[in-house]
């Protein structure tokens, strides 16, 4: 197939948007075009009738016709045409149109005074339109056509001065010259061609100026993301370095602490079972980096069919022992399983998700409080609320929480050790099934002395 | 009682592991990197590897597992992995690795021993 995409263009969605787009605008600007026709054709037949023959009418009409039948077939075939740059694709199928369209207006302008016609004008708008979407070189062709067409016209028209040939005007709507004037007419095939030329080379430029700027940015962006990959792989290179002594000093202390070595002392127990605790938040910062970094390496999420409430009751009886040791009750209310049936994402990442919020209520909890999960359906969207009574968000710090390493300013005086990472893999998690997350505090279940936090989490229900 | 071989190239979780599971009364032989491991592996015929993935080694834990399961030797595998499922750091979807269980490091003793004495029943 004639090649007339550009290279760069090939695997550029984008690109291809674009034309399909512009396709689709044309076919309906051409039934406007159509409509119009049609009025004029209406108007002049009845309001003009003596300076129009029957013939043109007729022929007109053929030409109207003729348009409405095309644009009704490149129409139908506008979403079947590919994105293959090797073969027919949509950027030929505007090439046809652009053809099809330049034969319509071409007879048009015959039947209708030939180069005195005003119709003529729309020869230049159609140059403009085609020089900001085809490469040069077809532009330039066309233009070359379109030119030796309206030299055709303009010979007609010097025949039809001497009655060789029989001339079309709508006279009574335009004023033509009644003698033969080659000097006008050769005026007009001048400025017309060098109109022609002059609106494609400008538009061309600018539309090429345009190319070339977008494939810089396309390029500085692939740049981005090749660096982003190359950065996320190296965290997770070293995370994982970082993560392998750490792990053999977690087992270490386990086995010190649970007298595998024999008994210790209160006292150095104490230290130990702090000092596992240091530990244990240093893993678990680790795997939130590493889970960030995955993310943000993964292509995709799967996409599988879920159970909410499974999903909720596995993540409550992971945290179950933890929210035990400070009293914490963690209840969720009961919804209708159905109405959630539809429910598709990743199992693993958005439990996770869940977990992190459940597991941030249970730690910013105080004792003896409550964490209240509900899940609602609104249209096409769930919402999951995590709510709890714990110390809350200042208000003014709120909408920091999502950033990596942030932690409130109340939490950190209150000495609740943590990293700050698990709420931007919820954020990341979220954002990678197309929700949102929201934060409120004090929560509903808040009050004046423990204000409370409360997570919504707004999910498609088709992702 | 069960012979129980260990392999992993860290020679701390070596010894954490051996220490605990002597002290439930387990054998424990142990190899440090994947060529040892297949080799004490043929000779003792453990009842049960524990492996770690060793990403480090050319031919890492799970290609010793894979080269196990070509050979027919079905002994149960629990693989140690320094990084969680969640995370899907080596777990393409689809890849079959061929053991019985997992394990995210660290792991606690009594996560340990419930795992060991899951395999070996």
């Amino acid at each position: 197939m004639f090649r007339i995409v550009p290279e760069w263009a090939y695997n550029y969605q984008g690109f291809w948007d674009a034309v399909k787009f512009r396709n689709i605008w044309f076919i309906k600007l051409r039934y406007f075009a159509v409509f119009l026709l049609f009025c004029f054709l209406t108007i002049i037949s009845y309001y003009f009738s003596n300076s129009i023959s029957s013939y043109q009418k007729s022929f007109i009409l053929k030409i109207i016709l003729a348009i409405l039948f095309y644009n009704v077939i490149l129409h139908y075939f506008s979403d079947k045409i590919k994105s293959k740059p090797k073969r027919f694709n949509c950027l030929h199928y505007s090439l046809l149109q652009m053809v099809l369209d330049l034969a319509a207006l071409l007879s048009l302008v015959y039947i209708t005074g030939g180069i005195e016609s005003p119709f003529y004008l729309f020869f230049i708008f159609h140059m403009i339109i085609g020089s900001l979407i085809l490469p040069g070189r077809v532009v330039y062709l066309l233009a070359l056509g379109v030119i030796s067409g309206y030299s055709l016209m303009a010979f007609l028209q010097f025949l039809q001065f001497f009655n060789f040939i029989e001339s079309h005007l709508i006279s009574e709507l335009i004023q033509y010259s009644k003698t033969p004037n080659i000097l006008y007419i050769s005026y007009e095939l001048i400025i017309f061609s060098f109109m022609i030329i002059t609106s494609v080379f400008l538009a061309n430029h600018i539309a090429h100026n345009l190319y070339k700027r977008e494939m810089e940015l396309k390029h500085a962006l692939d740049l981005i993301k090749e660096n982003e990959i190359a950065k996320q792989k190296y965290i997770m290179g070293l995370v994982h370095e970082i993560k392998t002594p750490i792990s053999a000093v977690r087992t270490m202390l386990d086995l010190i602490i649970e007298n595998f070595l024999g008994p210790v002392s209160d006292e150095v127990g104490k230290k130990l079972l702090q000092s596992r605790k240091r530990t244990n938040e240093t893993i678990s910062l680790i795997n939130n980096v590493l889970r960030i970094s995955k993310l943000k390496l993964l292509e995709d999420v799967s996409k599988e069919n879920l159970f909410l409430k499974e999903l909720i009751d596995n993540v409550i009886e992971i945290i179950g022992p933890e929210a035990s040791e400070k009293n914490i009750k963690i209840s969720l209310i009961e919804f209708d399983e159905k109405e959630f049936s539809e429910l598709t994402g990743d199992k693993i990442l958005l439990e996770l998700a869940i977990s992190n919020l459940v597991n941030n209520a249970v730690k910013y909890g105080n004792d003896n409080g409550r964490v209240i999960i509900d899940a609602s359906r609104n249209g096409d969207f769930i919402n999951l609320n995590v709510a709890d009574d714990g110390v809350g968000i200042p208000g003014d710090e709120i909408h920091n929480i999502f950033n990596q390493f942030y932690r409130a300013s109340n939490i950190k005086k209150k000495n609740k050790e943590g990293a700050g990472m698990g709420l931007s893999v919820v954020s990341e998690i979220i954002k990678r099934h197309g929700g949102e997350i929201k934060v409120v505090s004090p929560s509903k279940i808040g009050n004046t002395d423990s204000p409370g936090t409360q997570f919504t989490v707004i999910l498609p229900i088709h992702f | 009682m069960s012979l129980i071989a260990i392999i992993d190239d860290d020679p701390d979780i070596i010894e954490a592991t051996s220490l605990v599971l002597n002290a439930k009364g387990y054998e424990v032989v142990t190899a440090n990197n994947p060529v040892d491991g297949y080799t004490i592996i043929k000779e003792k015929k453990p009842d049960l590897i524990i492996l770690d993935v060793m990403m480090d080694e050319p031919d890492d834990g799970f290609f010793l597992a894979q080269k196990l399961r070509r050979e027919k030797i079905d002994i149960p595998i629990l693989m140690y992995t320094s990084v969680s499922k969640a995370v899907g750091f080596e777990f393409g979807e689809g890849e079959l690795v061929p053991v019985n269980d997992f394990v995210e490091k660290p792991i606690s003793p009594e996560q340990l021993v419930q795992k060991v004495e899951n395999l070996l029943i």
